[in-house]
């Protein structure tokens, strides 16, 4: 039952369900006059409440008439206000009307959990997100920034016959020997490119030169290490999180969507835009 | 005397029975133990060696769109995109045009002003929490409409807020105590975790309390070591009263406050005393008139790990009236005034301003109060506004939204009041920190911070070392490891020196090896300061190593570097100095009874400022007056050493 599994089902289902919770728990009167306002202990409340939020304490007594008389005159006011069609064509109003619809919809998508198939698909997809970059260690003889051919020969020899590089070529600040470490770490310290030149160097023997933003090394590769995409259990937290962002992206489309068939669009046509 | 006999009895038979419940489980002889601590050093000579190959960059200070001067002058860029740029990514400025760093950043503080966080965005989207006051739909309005209107609504509200004429209850909820506060809050700390990866970037957690007094400086950032766990605890600290407060006593306070509830470990550092009129570092008393006493450098030594020695708005290490001998004092200047120029600078203002003489009076208040409440690190950060940090001369975005690149950049003075002026010109393309840390982690960023193994440069990215200690020999300089030895025989910047061993100066391991990418260095020199019995402070700078085998001429001055720079095509070559300079140098002056401090000045050779790279790219004119080349350089955190018998 492939329809039992489609997100729009789940989502249409928990609107019907929080639809039919709040009709259930709405015990308020049903408005017959239109010019009653009806104020409940439940509004005091809260309007109590609004109040210790902002300046952490009760209202007192004339505070709290205060506060209800604002209440209804706003109550008043703003039926008045609707009656006369003010809330139309007002930028603020049609803004935060669409803003909460937008998170009415996203809301949904908070409490979605994927399944297991769902999000392995999602992190092979986007897989390149999440791939940990290539890293190599190497050790560096360096040899100057203008070395001659036969000198870079010989010690490359010395090298080969197993001397130690410690006391080959230059003195230089630059470290001898680089542990297993990124791309941008090798470039930050020897310059943009040197990761990738030694990265195309063999493994375990000495070679070179090779170019840094300093001269020319000589460098041995001690040992590389591919990137790859690191198993989804050790990323899960964060994959997660990007799936529920992308799925709440998708669920807005889909009901933005679902809503707009039930509409008809009428632009201008090319004529009508043509007048002034 | 038999009374005391018997109290000792009771004492030891109280230990026998109270202490052993105390005691370890095991108990371990010589001969056990000796084998765990073999003799000599391990054959292996990369062992061991558990200190950083490269220092990692940052930007300790930038504001994005949550900022109210910035977000009001046009930046609308937010905190993701801050992070992505500083991570290396392209992003779109405010001024939409397309903008990528040379090369990313390990870390980033981003640190929005506290006082109104957030209230620009709000203004800008329309949200009915400002939209329902008078003076934010008005100015709503007026910024979504663009132009000359949005330009004026921005005025009004910075002149608004200047005056204290906000609408009290809008401006509540950007402060502490109101949830829309506390949400904004949570959205800097989110940003941060979201784009906090340990070992390749972190995002420090920070904010800055915006202490000004009229019109006089005295702004410090504030950052956190911990995670959102901790952080999400509390709320920044802001400036208005009554829940905030403009004296950096208040500040302490709260910074304490944070650490006894949540276990945490914070610090705060200040920037821009060159802009305070002579009331950023006190002697004799603070802004208030309270007099400077114990407590103060107790807490201002606590809590001010370090300082933001330079940044667009100016390089604060020294200025040419207090160090006359210095020929590279006078760099990235700004002395025409305070913050917003309302008051001219005078010349008895600048020891309470800049770094240099900060450290020398630390040294005089250590000697009354037996604490030196300056004894900071040194770091530099950009302060940009448009959430683009500078890391280079020749990608500089400017102060803010307003002096991104264009044209007509140049034309327009960057500040001008019936003060002073200051041209656009001299905002400085600086700066970066470059922390000695083990790792890239929060932890390991703020630890190496407080323990002030930090350094400031001006943009380039050289790597240097200086460590201390009483027995390095000139043959320590042709070692092919000097950071081994330097931590072996020595301490690391930031450190400390005592028990100076009869008849023997301090000498100094000191190393710098240039930007991969940059220009090649020009000089190191040491920077001296110290106490006289007398009680009055000094300072000296001495050339230590230098490049192209220069002699100093006969008045003691080593000759100019040379300059390369083609004016025209903004360019230079690194013909002239050198790539690496290192040295061993011992005071020649040292005096054992008299305190002091060291720090090294590492000078690039001249390269064009970034005013060359506009003038070159939108054909105009270098605005008259500026310099046409720069060196640029790094600061180091002093090595301190304190007489014996303290």
């Amino acid at each position: 039952m492939k329809i039992l599994k489609e997100p729009l089902l789940h989502f249409l289902l928990m609107a019907v369900a929080i639809f039919a919770w709040f009709i259930a728990v709405d015990d308020s009167a049903p408005q017959t006059n239109q010019n009653v306002v009806e104020i409940t202990a439940t509004d005091l409340d809260l309007l109590a409440t609004q109040f210790e939020k902002t300046w952490q304490r009760q209202p007192s007594e004339q505070e709290r008439k205060k506060l209800t008389d604002g209440f209804v005159r706003q109550e008043i006011l703003v039926r008045e206000a609707i009656a006369l069609g003010m809330d139309q064509n007002d930028a603020l109003i049609r803004r935060r009307l669409q803003q909460k619809m937008e998170f009415f919809i996203a809301s949904f998508a908070e409490a979605l959990e994927p399944t297991t198939d769902e999000l392995e698909e999602y992190y092979q997809t986007n897989s390149a997100k999440y791939e940990i970059g290539p890293k190599v260690a190497f050790l560096q003889v360096f040899l100057g920034d203008a070395p001659q051919q036969q000198e870079t020969t010989q010690i490359l020899e010395q090298l080969r016959s197993g001397q130690s590089p410690g006391q080959l070529g230059k003195p230089t600040q630059l470290s001898l020997q680089v542990s297993l470490a990124a791309d941008t770490r090798i470039d930050a310290m020897f310059g943009t490119g040197f990761a990738a030149a030694i990265s195309a160097m063999p493994v375990e023997e000495w070679t070179g030169p090779v170019k840094s933003g300093y001269g020319y090394h000589l460098v041995f590769v001690e040992q590389k290490e591919a990137g790859h995409l690191p198993p989804l259990q050790d990323v899960q937290v964060g994959v997660v999180a990007d799936w529920r962002t992308a799925k709440k992206m998708e669920l807005m489309e889909l009901q933005y969507e679902k809503l707009a068939a039930r509409y008809t669009v009428h632009l201008p046509s090319a004529a009508d835009e043509a007048q002034p | 005397m038999s009374k005391s006999k018997i109290s000792t009895g009771a004492l030891v038979a109280l230990s026998m029975s109270a202490f052993p419940v105390v005691a370890q489980e095991s108990h371990a002889s010589k001969e056990q133990l000796a084998p765990l601590f073999p003799e000599g050093k391990p054959y292996s000579p990369y062992t061991d060696r558990d200190f950083p190959e490269r220092p990692l960059w940052g930007d300790s200070h930038l504001h994005t769109s949550l900022s109210m001067d910035a977000g009001g002058f046009g930046n609308r860029v937010g905190l993701d995109d801050a992070y992505r740029l500083a991570r290396g990514e392209q992003i779109m400025a405010s001024s939409g045009q397309p903008v990528k760093l040379d090369r990313p950043l390990d870390w980033l503080a981003i640190t929005d002003h506290s006082d109104g966080m957030g209230l620009i965005v709000d203004i800008l989207d329309a949200a009915p929490i400002v939209t329902q006051y008078e003076q934010g739909a008005r100015w709503s309005e007026g910024m979504r409409a663009g132009g000359q209107t949005a330009v004026d609504s921005t005025l009004d509200l910075i002149a608004t807020f200047s005056q204290g004429q906000m609408d009290p209850e809008m401006f509540a909820n950007y402060s502490p105590g109101a949830r829309r506060y506390a949400n904004i809050w949570e959205d800097v700390i989110t940003a941060a975790e979201n784009h906090n990866t340990p070992g390749s970037f972190t995002a420090m957690i920070g904010f800055e309390w915006t202490s000004l007094v009229e019109g006089a400086n005295m702004h410090r950032n504030v950052i956190f070591r911990d995670g959102a766990d901790r952080a999400r605890q509390v709320v920044p600290y802001t400036t208005q009263h009554p829940i905030g407060s403009t004296d950096p006593l208040d500040l302490y306070k709260y910074l304490e406050a944070y650490e006894a509830r949540t276990n945490g470990a914070v610090m705060t550092f200040a920037h821009n005393g060159n802009l305070s009129n002579g009331i950023m570092f006190p002697v004799d008393a603070q802004y208030t008139g309270r007099k400077i006493d114990q407590m103060y450098v107790e807490q201002r030594a606590k809590w001010e790990r370090m300082y933001e020695i330079t940044q667009i708005k100016g390089d604060g290490e020294a200025h040419p009236f207090l160090s006359p001998d210095d020929e590279f004092a006078d760099y990235g200047t700004w002395d025409a005034g305070n913050l917003d120029l309302s008051v001219a600078k005078t010349d008895e203002m600048l020891a309470g301003e800049y770094a240099r003489e900060a450290l020398k009076n630390g040294l005089l208040l250590e000697e009354k109060f037996g604490t030196n409440p300056y004894k900071f690190g040194l770091q530099g950060a950009s302060d940009a506004h448009n959430s683009i940090v500078v890391t280079s001369e020749d990608n500089f975005f400017g102060k803010h939204a307003g002096y991104e690149p264009s044209a007509e950049r140049l034309d327009h003075s960057f500040m001008k009041t019936e003060q002073g002026e200051l041209f656009s010109w001299q905002q400085v393309g600086s700066g970066l920190t470059a922390v000695w840390a083990d790792e890239n982690t929060r932890a390991s960023i703020f630890d190496a911070m407080d323990r002030k193994e930090v350094y400031a440069t001006t943009g380039p990215r050289m790597a240097v070392r200086l460590f201390g200690g009483w027995d390095f020999d000139e043959s320590d300089q042709f070692s092919r490891s000097p950071s081994a030895i330097g931590y072996a025989k020595g301490v690391p910047m930031g450190g400390d020196l005592v028990n100076a061993p009869e008849g023997t100066a301090p000498s100094f391991l000191v190393a710098a090896l240039r930007d991969p990418i940059g220009a090649n260095l020009d000089r190191i020199q040491i920077i001296k300061g110290w106490l006289d019995a007398e009680g009055n402070t000094h300072e000296k700078v001495y050339d230590v190593s230098w490049s192209d085998d220069r002699q100093a001429g006969s008045d003691g001055k080593l000759p100019a570097v040379g300059n390369t720079v083609d004016v025209a095509s903004a360019t230079w070559t690194n013909t002239i100095g050198a790539a690496e300079l290192i040295t061993v140098w011992s005071d020649p002056d040292f005096d054992p009874a008299e305190r002091s401090f060291y720090y090294a000045r590492v000078l690039e050779i001249p390269t064009p400022p970034w005013y060359l790279y506009d003038a070159l790219k939108f054909g105009v004119d270098i605005p008259e007056g500026a310099p046409t080349s720069h060196q640029e350089r790094a600061y180091t955190s002093p090595i301190w050493f304190t007489p014996s018998g303290e």
